[in-house]
């Protein structure tokens, strides 16, 4: 784990998507109007919401990544109580502020050339505190200067000890399903 | 003197050259006709029996006849397998690019028709590519593995490890977990459930949670390992590791003290590509440029015995080894060939010699008595013991060290343990005869079957003590003598059975279930204590001390022809045939044979058996010796029965989930196979299909069908056997049910029956009802004319009318005429109608109108009829209106001053009724009455089944409605 995308994300949690200089790494993809959608497909409720506000860094050197989105900026409930519901009752946003995600890619694949690949990022999934291992399949579009990266996971709400009230069984899912969508752009 | 014909052959042999080699089992390479250019990567042996195989070109299902490609989905995008893995209910295959396909237990294959070479039929696939979320590898896939919880290890060439495990996968590498390479060759799980990652960074032991803990705890160099690179992992019996390097040999981690417990010394064969543990002490190496060999880890030189030279196996690239469950070994060569031997059989090739003794000695050397001398195997090599050319028939090893070898006309000759000849016992010494058949040691003495008849001598050849007498042996022809684990003597005796010398007592044996015994040719004695001995041509029998029992071919023997037996240390009676031999459970009376036709090797000599301390039997033979090894493992004594395939109507179905058809599914084709690695060629079956079949059927067909399977309920049984007994051998089955069609199931039959039933009651019970009503309609019928009648000529109307025919005659006789007339016409028509149902409306009024007159002559003004009818037809009771008429007049008053109208009208309210009605004026005492008239009239009309007559009575008027009866035309 490169040390940099640690004390990037998790050590400044309470600041504003500012990013540090970066001494040492020579060039890094880097995101801050990422797409993070997520759905919850109970059998009484479909809950969904989004936040663009995700940022994310990738290392193609040394294959490292680093993602983060803040709770609070998660819009597009069904209401404005659910949306209080999430930050206050599920998440704890003032508690947990941020999900991030951080590892290594286990595909090498080259940055400079245009293309579609599939990679396997492999790394820490940190949501409501809970540090849980995942390998997230995604696909990273290379064109000029650019990088689109696409993935599609899922959550378990039990993996990360986000415990659902027996009234709202129904209408929360036992596995969230994550979209990501976000533009990348080198960055010296 | 007589000799048997046996010995002509011990005779035709001359000397020659021997290089001494090593006894190994007998490769042949499977598959070569009708798969070229396939590659064989891995090798599997499934649950069901079936042998799988991985190759650059896709998978194999091998029955031991044909292989059958499965086709792979396109999905796949690859078709070179890497992996192949049997799970709790999954067959994994994992392939070069990482991606990773599984079967499930119930596809469905293509049946496999008639028995004859398949070549590479491509079977439907039924393979799944296995995508979870987080994606397959992009590197190769080396190995499958399971934990203590059911997690699935994958190991990749280049990505380490991976662990599906609640339904999420993780990785093992170096920089997070501490993996020692993401080059991973193999994975194994250890007797603690750990899984064991050979890599080319040494060994790393791995756990993981259910929670997703991780720990890896990696064995190199510095623990002792013999090398870094580790390409192959076994776990032993016990759940320890053999670990193969790529330099350095193999060694053995105790994983309960955490040490190794061995390792091999001086290995020279290089790279270790795959390993094969027979418990209790044998492990077989497959190197990657030497060939595979045999190591018994402990002894000498790592116990190692090596393929001879020229031998296809000694130099080959090993890939793969596998071990299965009839025990044969199965080597993948870097070449992709697929080759395959009976572990148990190995053959000590000694080229152009015929061995006619062998004994190993408590020194675990192999020594052989050939027809040219006695041959002395040390390091490797066989040396020559004896000076000059000697005949050995036969070799003993005695309770003091020294060999006993019993020569053609020579005698005995007794050889210290360090092969130096200390003693020689021959005719002039006083041996009676210097042939000797066999040899037998019982603790201080030695008993010597000569051709001169049985002498017993002591350890040093002295005091010899003959026992040819009529009243002890009999017979001087002693083909071979037995001492038994109770110190009896036994004497196979040629031409006089089987004699047994117990407490200095002789017993002779001359029948045995019911067989006369003449020549016995071989004794030896079970593990639990019962004496078995072969004769010439009746096959073999077993003695427990009560009774003797017999087993011929039909008792699954190969052959009666038996020229040796010996009991392997595993208790298995070795039954020995100039063609091969059969390995026979003592306990069940199951056989396996074991062919030695194309082994170059040919057991012909007697007796030419020998049991060594390990419990391995080795069999002299015609150019080397056989060696029996005496594993701990049971295998399988018989093919194992499998069902193939079932179609219906020649499709295929998946007959694991699939029992019940409806009754037009009824052609049924069953296929089935008796997997039987060994000698599949053999195997033949007999099947069953219960009830339908009374018999079984035997075949050496691989299908029955059935056409036009009446319905019911079914088990089809199909067992295979090499050798014709079929009892007790495995058995594949299939229940299955054949819906009656609907019109056949006891419901429908029963609904239809009481459908039938109510319906034939509905029409009985109908028809009775309605010839009832006739019945009564009649009666009432007859009842109302009867009445009628009487009250025609009740003679009160008789009276009256005559009482008025007076008056009108003395007045008027004209009209008295008249009177009479109508009066005649009257009866005359009431006779006429009576007996009819209906009459015309018009004819009943014509009727009413003769009886108005006599009642108008009779009450004149104090009567009137009025009929007042529109244009009416229909059909009406005769004498309806005449008795209304008639009751009216009977239950009023009628005089002039108060008259009694009658009126006969149209019914304004309803068209199909006529009224009659008359004023009530009741008489002050009322006519008795029968009651009969009315009520009878309503009864016959209700009877009639058409509308009722109505009665209607006001204050005024009593009103009668008379419904009118429809034309029937």
């Amino acid at each position: 784990m490169s040390i940099w995308c640690v004390t990037l994300w998790t050590d400044r949690p309470q600041q504003s998507p500012e990013l540090p200089a970066l001494d040492g790494i020579q060039e890094v993809f880097r995101c801050d109007n990422g797409s993070l959608h997520f759905k919850s497909d109970a059998p009484l409720e479909i809950i969904e919401a989004r936040s663009n506000k995700m940022r994310g860094l990738i290392d193609p050197e040394a294959q490292t990544f680093a993602w983060a989105v803040d709770i609070k900026t998660f819009e597009g409930f069904n209401s404005p109580l659910q949306r209080e519901h999430f930050n206050e009752n599920y998440m704890e946003s003032s508690k947990y502020p941020k999900a991030t995600f951080q590892g290594k890619i286990i595909e090498t694949i080259d940055y400079k050339k245009d293309g579609t690949y599939t990679v396997r990022a492999k790394g820490k999934l940190n949501i409501h505190g809970v540090e849980q291992e995942r390998i997230i399949r995604g696909q990273v579009t290379v064109k000029g200067q650019r990088m689109r990266v696409q993935a599609d996971f899922t959550v378990r709400l039990a993996d990360h000890d986000i415990s659902i009230p027996r009234v709202v069984h129904q209408k929360i899912a036992e596995e969230i399903a994550v979209r990501v969508d976000a533009d990348m752009s080198w960055q010296n | 003197m007589k000799i048997h014909p046996v010995f002509f052959l011990l005779l035709l042999l001359f000397c020659g050259a021997r290089r001494a080699a090593a006894q190994m089992p007998v490769f042949r390479q499977r598959g070569v006709k009708e798969l070229s250019g396939v590659h064989f990567t891995s090798i599997l042996q499934e649950r069901r029996g079936w042998i799988w195989t991985g190759s650059d070109k896709g998978l194999y299902r091998y029955d031991g006849i044909g292989f059958q490609a499965i086709a792979l989905p396109d999905t796949l995008g690859a078709v070179a397998i890497s992996a192949l893995y049997e799970s709790a209910d999954r067959l994994w295959v994992g392939f070069e690019n990482g991606a990773i396909g599984y079967l499930s237990p119930s596809a469905v294959f293509r049946p496999v028709h008639g028995g004859e070479q398949e070549g590479a039929e491509v079977l439907p696939t039924q393979l799944q590519r296995w995508l979870p979320e987080e994606g397959t590898p992009v590197a190769p896939i080396r190995a499958f593995a399971e934990d203590a919880d059911g997690g699935l290890w994958i190991a990749t060439y280049g990505e380490g490890l991976y662990c599906w495990k609640n339904n999420r996968l993780y990785q093992f590498n170096e920089e997070d977990e501490g993996l020692s390479s993401v080059f991973v060759y193999a994975i194994a799980r250890d007797g603690l459930g750990r899984i064991w990652a050979a890599t080319d960074g040494g060994v790393s032991i791995c756990t993981m949670t259910a929670n997703g803990q991780k720990n890896v705890q990696t064995i190199g160099i510095a623990e002792g390992l013999q090398d870094e690179i580790i390409p192959a992992l076994l776990p032993d019996d016990l759940g320890n590791m053999w670990l193969g390097a790529y330099d350095g040999g193999v060694s053995r981690y105790n994983v309960r003290t955490s040490q190794f417990d061995y390792k091999s010394a001086d290995w020279a064969l290089g790279a270790v590509s795959s390993m094969v543990w027979f418990p209790p002490s044998e492990l077989w190496v497959g190197t990657t440029d030497h060939g595979a060999v045999r190591l018994a880890p402990g002894s000498g030189n790592n116990g190692m015995t090596a393929f001879p030279e020229g031998n296809p196996i000694r130099n080959m690239q090993v890939g793969a080894l596998m071990k299965d469950r009839e025990g044969l070994l199965w080597l993948l060569n870097k070449k992709g060939e697929c080759w395959s031997a009976n572990s148990r059989v190995s053959i000590l090739g000694v080229p152009s010699a015929n061995v006619q003794a062998v004994c190993v000695d408590h020194r675990s050397r192999l020594w052989a008595g050939t027809d040219e001398g006695l041959l002395l195997q040390e390091n490797g090599e066989f040396r020559s013991v004896l000076p000059g050319k000697q005949n050995i028939l036969t070799l003993q090893e005695m309770s003091d060290g020294t060999i006993w070898a019993g020569t053609f006309g020579n005698g005995v000759f007794i050889i210290d343990p360090a092969g130096k000849v200390r003693r020689q016992i021959s005719e002039r010494d006083g041996l009676v005869n210097g042939s000797i058949l066999s040899i037998a040691s019982a603790g201080n003495h030695v008993w010597l079957a000569t051709l001169g008849g049985v002498v017993k001598v002591d350890l040093k050849g002295n005091r010899f003590e003959y026992f040819a007498r009529q009243d002890e042996l009999g017979t001087h022809y002693i083909y071979r003598v037995f001492v038994d684990r109770q110190q009896r003597i036994w004497f196979g005796t040629d031409g006089k059975g089987l004699t047994v010398l117990e407490n200095g007592q002789f017993q002779h044996f001359t029948e045995a279930a019911g067989i006369g015994l003449k020549t016995i040719y071989a004794i030896t004695q079970d593990l639990s204590g019962a004496i078995w001995f072969s004769t010439e041509k009746e096959g073999l029998f077993s003695y427990d001390g009560q009774a003797f029992k017999r087993y011929t071919t039909a008792q699954r023997l190969h052959s009666q022809a038996i020229i040796g037996l010996e009991t392997s240390g595993k208790g298995e009676i070795l039954v020995a045939y100039e063609d091969g031999f059969d390995v026979l459970n003592p306990a069940t009376g199951h056989t396996t044979f074991f062919p030695l036709g194309e082994s170059g090797v040919a057991p012909v000599n007697l007796n030419a058996l020998f049991t060594d301390a390990g419990g391995n039997v080795w069999l002299g033979a015609q150019g080397g010796i056989i060696r029996l090894a005496s594993y701990a493992e049971a295998f399988q004594y018989d093919p194992f029965s499998v069902l193939t395939g079932v179609s219906v109507f020649l499709q295929p179905i998946d007959f694991i989930t699939n029992n019940k058809f409806p009754y037009d599914q009824n052609y049924f084709i069953f296929n089935f196979t008796g997997l039987w690695y060994n000698h599949p060629e053999a195997v033949r079956y007999r099947y069953r299909l219960e009830p339908f079949d009374p018999e079984w059927k035997e075949t050496k067909d691989r299908s029955a069908s059935y056409p036009n399977l009446p319905p019911g309920r079914y088990v089809f049984r199909v067992q295979s056997t090499e050798h014709g007994a079929f009892e007790g051998t495995s058995e594949a089955t299939y229940a299955f049910e054949i819906n009656s069609p609907i019109w056949a199931r006891w419901w429908f039959i029963a609904l239809s029956i009481i459908g039938f039933l109510s319906i034939l009651y509905a029409v009985v019970t109908n028809r009775e009802a309605r010839l009832r009503r006739e019945a009564r309609l009649r009666r009432e019928s007859v009842e109302s004319q009867f009445a009628a009648l009487k009250s025609q000529i009740n003679p009160h109307f008789l009276f009256n009318s005559f009482n008025t025919l007076i008056t009108i005659i003395e007045e008027n006789p004209k009209i008295a005429v008249e009177y009479v007339e109508h009066l005649a016409d009257f009866y005359r028509k009431m006779m006429l109608y009576r007996e009819k149902d209906l009459i015309g409306l018009a004819e009943e009024l014509e009727l009413v109108r003769h009886f108005n007159f006599l009642l108008k002559k009779r009450f004149e003004d104090g009567f009137s009829l009025d009929i007042r009818l529109g244009e009416r037809s229909g059909l009406i009771m005769p004498l309806t209106l005449q008795m209304l008429v008639e009751n009216a007049v009977k239950h009023n008053v009628i005089t002039r001053s108060h008259p009694l109208l009658i009126e006969i009208l149209d019914d304004p309210d309803d068209p199909h009724y006529i009224l009659v009605r008359n004023n009530i004026q009741r008489k002050i005492k009322p006519e008795p009455s029968t009651r009969f008239g009315l009520q009878s009239l309503i009864n016959r009309y209700k009877l009639l089944g058409e509308r009722p007559v109505l009665v209607k009575e006001d204050s005024a008027f009593f009103i009668v409605k008379v419904p009118l009866v429809k034309h029937e035309s």
